[in-house]
């Protein structure tokens, strides 16, 4: 019987500073096995006697010899994730969670990101994965992007290389003064300055508070069942036992943490 | 004189290297542990005071280490356990351990060496209870090796695997063998998961909230709350345990950066009660509360599980 809660060792292979106090940790298995996820799935990631928690993963999904978590600090374990250095050793489990399988057919295919603080990590595997298979040919795909000020904004250069493909309209509530480069305000003001089109699919990747003015801000464009949600909650197994991340009949860890509208609306879950 | 069967059952239990474990009654409660002599009958009458659960799921086990930079499974020594005396409504609880923890490499270990005998002291038709249907086939709708049903003027002896066939047989007692068959639609189960389903905006909540002291005391006592936390130790040993989690503290439900999701007794207790009755009732079929009365018994402002229940019932009744 395999032993669920068993994780395996991966190597730091690289590592670099991000934005908003974050460190990106590349890794490879230490058994060289490779990693296959879909974008959207997490994983626990540890250090040896300072615990394990959920992180989103947050590299192409098309690679799986290498992998990438972007760790931002603001705890214990993230303090000392952050500290990492190549060659270091950590414990993953996973990938955990469902993730979108195939981006290519979801329907409409057009696509609204609305990613808000760090919750934008896990719009990064999306995107990757989007530009890599090159679905923006035959589709639109929208990106508007909520943060505080101009230093926390993640993932900068890698945007620029997106915009090429990508419609990305960043908002920011603290803009430098005079600044022509961003917006200022709340990611729903967006909805009134940027045309989006009628038939869309919605991923949501943020605060919970994000959601709910989006969902409202949105109105009819939020069809439940092409509206997804990415849910954080506390995690400890990670396989849909242990009950911190009950939401509803659900659990994030195993029936997300991508959730439709729909989901949560029959779950009685309200956002 | 006939207790001498069941004295038969307690001895060779012993002699066939079993820790039984079983009612002893300490400072004024009834709890489970170790036993060495067949407990009075008298102490088998009611549901104990404590349920057998630690004895499926340790409040607290090490799971695996890492050593030498290399992750070891800890294989946890694991002596043979008899459970002596669960009642029909442990048994009930035990049903939905084997089925929650069905995928997990420790509890299928542990099980796999427990032997269980259950005991009721009245015919098993005269027990009743609105949280699960209680009928005549209730013996197989629970998981046990022996049971044992006290009858007029002796006891009745049922067997519910090979195992507990052959340890009649070699105790020279004759035994109805009972197949198990999961009840998956309990009509008293999907009813309760409705009302508590559609209570959200109950008064109930709000009332509870001004009076539960958030203790977790609830969840202690109750044989059905398996909660857990993976809990990271330094020092030479880099170890992981699971430990017994509790739903009513703040931790629970705390994220990096210090938001929480549970943020009032109401709100803990709302949680409480959906997972018993309406997610474990989705996900499994089974009933999450088995009515042992344990929570209600140790709460310290008498919240009483089944008045709430018969008041979700009746609100949903006039909805």
């Amino acid at each position: 019987m395999k032993n669920l809660y068993l994780p395996k060792i991966a190597k730091v292979i690289d590592s670099y500073e991000e934005a908003d106090n974050a460190r990106v940790l590349k890794l490879k298995m230490k058994d060289s096995s490779n990693f296959k996820f879909n974008a959207g799935q997490f994983a626990m990631v540890g250090v040896p006697g300072w615990g394990e928690a959920p992180f989103d993963i947050c590299s192409s999904p098309l690679k799986s010899n290498t992998f990438e978590f972007c760790i931002r600090r603001v705890g214990t374990l993230t303090e000392k994730l952050g500290s990492l250095k190549k060659g270091d050793e950590v414990t993953v489990r996973g990938p955990l969670g469902n993730g979108f399988t195939d981006l290519g057919k979801l329907v409409p295919k057009n696509i609204l990101f609305l990613g808000g603080g760090c919750g934008f990590v896990t719009v990064r595997p999306i995107i990757k994965e989007i530009v890599e298979r090159k679905l923006y040919k035959d589709r639109s795909i929208q990106l508007f992007y909520g943060a505080r000020a101009e230093e926390n904004i993640l993932f900068k250069r890698e945007q620029e290389e997106w915009s090429k493909f990508v419609d990305i309209e960043i908002i920011l509530e603290n803009p430098p003064k005079n600044s022509k480069k961003y917006k200022k305000g709340l990611i729903t003001d967006l909805f009134k300055k940027v045309e989006i089109p009628a038939d869309v699919s919605i991923i949501m990747c943020g605060p919970p508070v994000m959601y709910h003015f989006c969902i409202q801000g949105l109105g009819n464009k939020c069809s439940p069942k092409s509206t997804y949600f990415l849910m954080e909650r506390r995690m400890h197994c990670g396989v849909g036992t242990c009950q911190h991340c009950a939401i509803g009949p659900f659990y994030v860890c195993k029936d997300g943490p991508v959730f439709t509208l729909d989901m949560l609306d029959k779950a009685g879950v309200k956002l | 004189m006939k207790e001498d069967k069941i004295s038969t059952i307690f001895n060779r239990l012993i002699k066939s290297k079993y820790e039984v474990i079983g009612p002893i009654k300490e400072e004024g409660e009834v709890v489970v542990k170790k036993i060495d002599k067949l407990p009075p009958l008298s102490l088998l009458s009611k549901v104990s005071d404590r349920s057998y659960k630690y004895f499926l799921m340790p409040s607290r086990e090490i799971l695996y280490e890492y050593n030498n930079q290399k992750i070891k499974s800890i294989e946890n020594k694991i002596s043979k356990k008899a459970l002596f005396g669960m009642s029909i409504y442990d048994l009930k609880a035990l049903e939905l351990y084997d089925h929650v923890f069905s995928h997990d490499f420790y509890f299928k270990k542990r099980k796999k060496e427990l032997f269980i005998i259950g005991y009721s002291a009245k015919l098993l038709n005269q027990h009743k209870t609105v949280f699960f249907d209680f009928d005549k086939n209730i013996l197989s709708n629970v998981i046990f090796d022996i049971f044992i049903e006290k009858n007029k003027n002796g006891f009745n002896f049922y067997s519910g695997s090979k195992e507990g066939s052959s340890f009649l047989r070699s105790c020279n007692i004759k035994g109805e063998y009972i197949k198990y068959n999961p009840k998956h639609k309990d009509k008293n189960v999907l009813q309760i998961k409705k009302a508590v389903e559609n209570s959200k905006n109950s008064k109930l909540w709000q009332e509870l909230n001004k009076i539960c002291l958030a203790c977790g005391k609830c969840t202690v006592a109750c044989p059905t709350c398996f909660c857990f936390d993976f809990e990271s130790k330094i020092g030479p040993k880099k170890e992981v345990s699971r430990t017994s989690g509790n739903c009513f503290y703040d931790d629970f439900s705390r994220i990096a950066g210090g938001h929480k999701f549970l943020n009032n007794p109401g709100e803990k207790l709302y949680f409480w009660y959906y997972h018993k009755f309406v997610r474990i009732p989705f996900e499994y079929g089974l009933p999450g509360c088995i009515d042992c009365g344990r929570c209600t018994k140790v709460c310290p402002v008498g919240i009483d599980i089944q008045k709430n229940i018969k008041r979700l019932l009746k609100e949903e009744k006039s909805r």
